[in-house]
């Protein structure tokens, strides 16, 4: 309501571009979420179009829509946010497949979003604890590399009865 | 649109610095059974020695591990062998960067153990041994001359502390923290005030404690910065009578000699753990430690 408007503070925007030519208008309270983008605007100011050649637009969509939601929480000063935080969180990495894993972790591990990277990892090792390597390979679609005497001979050491 | 072959071979191209980062998440048994056999590029972020920095076999779900039985298997059928097997197949992956060591509470160690584990993991700074063990006092010894950076050990059981003291104050030239389960008394003491006189804490928690080598210790360790007493069961010496006498407050005397210390840990009147009855055989189970007592302990750094 009322209260609401009351909390648009005058932040500025920053233009960010995709390696695809897509183009964000993001908070620079949002974006400095992310370690890479907040160096950049300290060394070289938020004037500019920030490139981001790495990342492509479907994925750097995705890092700043979390971020936003982290920085929309945190603005609430409520004892709660934690909470609303992990909850959110959980939400967002519940129906990841491993391809898009695997690009939002790169894109939130070169963007140096540390939380978000933390998360994700989280997400990965989750899906993989407790499972055998044909059911790893199998999950993130993995083709073994191994040499074929390779693999038989390290199948052999690591039979728990093995040297 | 998509490539196929593309999205296959993703994961195997994981650059090695966020692999290390999935992989501190997990525990040693996914390390060593899972992610190092998936392809070259996840078994070579394995070797990655900020994943071996501490082992908490405490930690591993040992009874998920299926184990070929093999006829020449060197080891005997006993629960420790699942143990020593994991410990065997980190070797290669941790490379001497294993500096905290962790045993199981419900394993029996035995001599072949302890030796083969420290002639492989010389780099050890802290060790914590199982609630019991069958070590001959030779092969701790021994196991402890090759521990020579070793700063903290928490071992339950001590048959021979004055040479296990011996050995620790010939070898392990920082060794700073010590923790026991079982009866602290004057030669104790005095071995860890002769051979170990750098000793800045001992967590004697939940045992029987001598008042004599209490204050033996409290006036001659002048380095002892922490010590916890908590839980302890205090014994002292009632010559008149010619007998032992058992009680749970720690006297004025004490805690005035304790008083220098940085860290004096003692129950209040009334510690639930405390009101464990102490007559007859029943102090005797107070040694029985169940592993969540193990564990527990309010000294920090060597909490489990």
């Amino acid at each position: 309501m009322s209260s609401s408007s009351t909390t648009t503070t005058t932040t500025r925007l920053l233009m960010l571009k995709a390696s695809d030519g897509v183009t964000f208008e993001v908070e620079e309270a949002v974006a400095t979420k992310l370690g890479a983008i907040n160096n950049m605007v300290e060394e070289e100011g938020s004037e500019d179009l920030i490139c981001l050649p790495n990342v492509n637009g479907k994925f750097l969509g995705m890092v700043l829509e979390w971020c936003k939601k982290h920085a929309n929480n945190n603005t609430n000063s409520d004892k709660g946010n934690d909470e609303v935080n992990k909850w959110w969180d959980k939400e967002f990495v519940m129906d990841l497949d491993q391809n898009t894993l695997y690009h939002l972790l790169m894109a939130a591990d070169y963007l140096s979003g540390t939380e978000l990277v933390d998360l994700l990892t989280e997400k990965v090792a989750s899906m993989i604890r407790g499972k055998k390597v044909e059911e790893i390979r199998e999950t993130f679609k993995i083709k073994s590399d191994f040499l074929p005497g390779q693999e038989e001979e390290i199948r052999k050491k690591n039979s728990w009865a093995f040297e | 649109m998509k490539n196929k072959n593309s999205t296959i071979t993703t994961w195997n191209d994981m650059p090695c610095d966020i692999l290390v980062k999935i992989f501190v998440a997990l525990d040693i048994l996914d390390l060593v059974t899972g992610v190092s056999r998936v392809c070259s590029a996840w078994r070579a972020a394995c070797f990655e020695p900020i994943l071996w920095r501490k082992i908490d076999l405490s930690a591993v779900k040992t009874d998920l591990v299926e184990i070929p039985m093999r006829a020449d298997d060197s080891f005997e059928d006993e629960p420790s062998n699942i143990v020593m097997l994991i410990l065997k197949s980190i070797v290669k992956f941790s490379r001497g960067n294993v500096s905290s060591l962790i045993f199981p509470f419900h394993i029996s160690l035995w001599n072949e153990d302890i030796v083969w584990t420290a002639e492989r993991f010389r780099n050890l700074k802290r060790l914590v041994l199982p609630a019991r063990n069958r070590l001959d006092i030779e092969a701790l010894e021994d196991a402890i001359m090759d521990w020579k950076d070793l700063e903290s050990l928490s071992i339950p059981c001590v048959y021979a502390p004055c040479v296990m003291m011996k050995a620790i104050g010939a070898s392990c030239k920082n060794f700073t923290e010590l923790k026991i389960m079982c009866p602290f008394d004057i030669d104790f003491a005095h071995a860890i005030v002769v051979q170990t006189p750098q000793l800045k804490v001992l967590s004697l928690r939940c045992t029987l404690v001598f008042k004599d080598a209490l204050l033996f210790l409290l006036l001659n360790l002048q380095h002892l910065e922490v010590l916890n007493l908590t839980h302890c069961l205090m014994v002292s010496h009632n010559r008149e009578a010619g007998c032992l006498v058992l009680y749970r407050e720690i006297e004025e005397e004490i805690i005035k000699n304790a008083s220098n210390l940085k860290t004096f840990l003692s129950c209040k009147k009334a510690c639930p753990l405390c009101k464990i009855p102490t007559n007859g055989e029943d102090f005797l189970k107070w040694y029985d430690y169940d592993e969540r007592n193990w564990r527990m302990e309010e000294i920090p750094s060597l909490a489990i």
